[in-house]
């Protein structure tokens, strides 16, 4: 079924692709979030389901590929996208029909709706990831063999480049290097697929989920208790403890090459229980340990919400002092099979793991 | 601080001062003394999964470094009770300590290379070892040195440091050293074997004190190097007690024909009796142990009691005879008397209970004394006497007559005159209604409180009894009878397992 998207639904996108990663740069979804809506006072952006499309239909991945500069320092002119589906339409001889989100959470997951204004093209309701993950190659259509090139993007200083390599992870090398030459981020356009193969191999309904996660934690007259009830109601999700932020350490971990941002660890006290909590921490909350037992590791979602108000906490503005309730969420069940685990256990960001769910089936 | 009085024993906190430790940060050091029994040097975090308790546990440089890493591997090392982790200098955080000191385990950081300082850690344990086998080959070797059961306990408890060892038969306490087994918090085991199918056990067992500083290890493979030399004292023991007894074991045979007379005994075995080492004009008391054991008198019983015995009077030999065990001691006063009889209640008093044993004594006299007469009065008062309980046959009252009595004999005699009755269903009932009935003289009232039932049920009992033949009504017959219950009465008494006839009154 066909959606136009109203202003509230933009607010609790933002808000839902804010939960799903409580990462950095929150600036970006909002300076998005407003774009969008002045944007659709003249004009609606469409969302449809991957079945409202024909089978043949080509359709995109749309997301920004950072390395090291927030997106906010560097704002976007604005054609960065049209750019990169035009060449990749042009690369392919054949027209695009829909977008969808390179990772249904933070910035990636509102920018299609973006692109979709400002390209009339219909916002698919899926997502390769069902969640964030650093590197593009970590997605369910590399699992599924979809091809990830050719990769299209423009730069921060409008320099395109385009990028044909097989396998997802050569891709991810290039495409990182490409990204840091072109000046810290650039917008890019990948994994086109037809919308039978998208609908076969990737994550759906990841959209509709992140308006209803900003439907709960927008609403101002519900309790915190409240919020955590109905998320978990929604998402399956179990709050792992309340706890007070102790310690925070950065660099406790070296970085593996290829992996992006510098790792940091916050440490929690549980004051009802006495339980120490650590949180490990590589662009998102990667693993969660309680009293040193390994209680959620990616591909599980780790999420951070203030105590006292039930909003969003971002990893940047932890402070020791903070009470914060930890959340944990199932990712897409392809993750936790073995290729899933292959591609996103926390050995693959170089913490050496195995994820408690691959030794336990 | 200083090390351990047990070379063997390796400790955290000792090595710290002085040992391979000693280079490193303690983080967070636990209350209790953490024992060290091995080291692993962990390359992958599932390693330590799989570590025994008591292992130090190093985080090698090729494991990375990470405070999540250390606060994973606190929690496996804790979950195997491992003595400490030690984590490399850079990697350990304030949130790790915490968690060490949640988890109240040992943290240590060093500066060094982590694979060296388990290879010295490692020297240092395997040298700890060589002291270990060591002390066992010179316990092993002191212990073979001793013949009899005491001293190789002695010698066990004197190589721990006097902790409290026991030979203990079951729950007896054959032979013990040391301190007092009441401060012990735990008690470690070794059983010792027997030759015969028997349900009690000889087992060797130390009883740890509540300071900790025995190694439980250490104790038990002392223990266990202890258990032949037990043993060969056990029958070594055994022997010379069985060969010490034999003119014992001899008296005991011959006087079973000579009852009544010391005299005719004298005149015709006299000058066996007198080669057997019986100095016939010397008083002597005897003592005789009686088993109520449905399963009689084995040999492995005759060696405890022996054992036993000792604590009594070591220079009496105690032989095996036909109907249990008999002992003769010199006894030129009277009180030599009674202090034997108030050992025998002190020392063997609960032995004799959980062996379901009797002990009896004859009377002193200060004239020279019929031997056969003493054996013969000390095996009535044993027979007298109750389980675990030891008599004087000076002692016995005219109620000891009906112990006398020949239980079969008088059952016999029961189901003959009171045929009715036996076959009864509710014959216990009526029995006990009737002798005590006969007992309180024909009061019914007081009959009826020593059973704790109502006048009337009594009443109904005792009517019923009449019903089923019993002449309460016959002055003439009413001793017979009052005999025929009492022996009726004592003899399912001595059955073993067998509900007392109050409890079944209780629980009708």
């Amino acid at each position: 079924m066909r959606t136009l998207l109203t202003a509230d639904d933009v607010s609790n996108i933002r808000t839902g692709a804010h939960f799903l990663a409580c990462t950095i740069d929150p600036t970006t979804i909002y300076l998005y979030e407003q774009m969008i809506t002045r944007a659709m006072e003249d004009q609606p952006v469409e969302l449809v389901t991957v079945d409202e499309l024909s089978a043949d239909d080509l359709v995109v991945a749309v997301g920004m590929v950072t390395q090291g500069l927030s997106i906010a320092d560097m704002p976007p002119v604005g054609d960065e996208f049209l750019a990169c589906i035009s060449d990749m339409e042009v690369r392919l001889g054949r027209e695009v029909k829909a977008v969808y989100s390179l990772a249904a959470a933070n910035y990636n997951g509102i920018i299609p709706l973006m692109v979709g204004l400002q390209s009339a093209l219909p916002v698919i309701d899926s997502d390769p990831m069902g969640r964030v993950l650093p590197l593009i190659s970590q997605t369910t259509l590399a699992m599924g063999g979809v091809g990830i090139s050719p990769v299209t993007l423009m730069g921060v200083t409008g320099e395109r480049a385009l990028v044909e390599a097989d396998d997802p992870q050569r891709a991810e090398t290039l495409v990182r290097a490409l990204v840091t030459e072109l000046g810290g981020w650039a917008a890019t356009a990948m994994y086109p697929c037809s919308a039978k193969q998208l609908k076969e191999h990737g994550v759906h309904g990841s959209v509709t989920r992140m308006i209803q996660i900003g439907q709960i934690l927008n609403a101002r007259t519900t309790s915190v208790e409240k919020k955590i009830l109905l998320l978990s109601e929604l998402l399956d999700s179990t709050r792992i403890a309340r706890a007070r932020v102790s310690h925070i350490e950065s660099l406790s971990r070296p970085t593996g090459p290829g992996l992006p941002a510098q790792p940091s660890s916050v440490t929690l006290q549980d004051e009802s229980t006495g339980h120490i909590i650590r949180a490990e921490i590589q662009n998102e909350i990667l693993l969660v340990l309680v009293d040193g037992a390994v209680t959620a590791a990616v591909p599980d979602m780790i999420t951070l919400l203030n105590s006292e108000q039930g909003t969003v906490v971002n990893v940047d503005d932890i402070r020791v002092g903070n009470v914060l309730d930890i959340l944990k969420l199932r990712a897409a069940p392809q993750w936790y099979t073995s290729a899933g685990f292959d591609l996103a256990e926390p050995r693959a960001f170089g913490i050496p793991l195995e994820h408690p769910r691959r030794r336990h089936g | 601080m200083a090390r351990s009085k047990n070379e063997s024993q390796l400790y955290v906190d000792s090595l710290l001062a002085h040992g391979s430790l000693s280079g490193t940060t303690p983080l967070y050091l636990t209350g209790a003394r953490a024992l060290i029994e091995s080291v692993v040097l962990v390359s992958q975090l599932e390693d330590i999964q799989r570590v025994r308790p008591n292992t130090v546990v190093v985080l090698s440089a090729e494991m990375g470094a990470g405070g999540w890493l250390a606060s994973a591997a606190l929690r496996h090392a804790w979950e195997r009770r491992a003595s400490a982790v030690i984590v490399a200098g850079s990697t350990y955080a304030s949130g790790v300590v915490v968690l060490a000191e949640r988890l109240d385990i040992t943290l240590l950081a060093t500066h060094g290379d982590p694979a060296g300082l388990a290879l010295a850690l490692s020297a240092e344990i395997g040298a700890a070892l060589s002291v270990v086998d060591a002390k066992l080959a010179r316990v092993a070797q002191a212990v073979a040195k001793e013949t009899s059961v005491g001293e190789v306990v002695k010698t066990v408890s004197r190589e721990l440091d006097g902790i409290g060892i026991s030979l203990e038969y079951g729950d007896i306490v054959v032979a013990s050293a040391g301190t007092s087994q009441r401060t012990a918090v735990d008690v470690i085991s070794v059983e010792v074997g027997t030759a015969s199918s028997s349900s009690f056990n000889f087992a060797l067992m130390a009883h740890m004190p509540s300071s900790g500083r025995s190694n439980p290890l250490m104790v038990r493979s002392i223990l266990e190097v202890a258990v032949p030399a037990v043993k060969a004292a056990l029958l070594f023991e055994d022997l010379v007690s069985a060969d010490r007894a034999v003119p014992t074991a001899a008296f005991g045979f011959l006087a079973q024909d000579f009852v009544a007379s010391g005299a005719e005994l004298l005149e015709t075995q006299g000058r066996l009796l007198a080669e057997l080492g019986w100095r016939l004009d010397e008083p002597y008391v005897a003592v005789f142990f009686s088993s109520r054991r449905a399963e009689g008198c084995g040999p492995e019983l005759t060696a405890v009691l022996r054992l036993l015995w000792r604590k009594v009077a070591v220079r009496s030999p105690l032989a095996e005879v036909q109907d249990g065990w008999l002992a003769i001691v010199p006894a030129g006063r009277l009180e030599v008397g009674d202090q034997l009889e108030n050992r025998i209640e002190v020392r063997l008093g609960a032995a004799l209970f959980a062996l379901n044993l009797t002990a009896g004594l004859s009377r002193w006299r200060e004239e020279p004394t019929s031997l056969p007469l003493i054996v013969h009065e000390a095996r009535l008062a044993a027979a007298a006497a109750s389980p675990g309980k030891v008599l004087g046959f000076a002692r016995l009252g005219v109620s000891a007559a009906a112990t006398f009595v020949d239980a079969k004999a008088i059952a016999l005699v029961a189901e003959l005159t009171l045929p009715r009755l036996m076959a009864c269903d509710e014959r216990d009932v009526i029995i006990a209604a009737v002798a005590a009935f006969l007992d309180h003289h024909g009061s019914v009232s007081l009959a009826a409180k020593s059973l704790n039932v109502h006048r009337n049920t009594l009443q109904a009992r005792l009517h019923r009894a009449r019903e089923l033949g019993v002449p309460l009504d016959m002055p003439s017959e009413l001793l017979s009878v009052h005999l025929i219950l009492n022996v009726l009465r004592r003899s399912w008494q001595d059955l073993p397992g067998s509900q007392s006839l109050l409890e079944k009154e209780e629980s009708m």
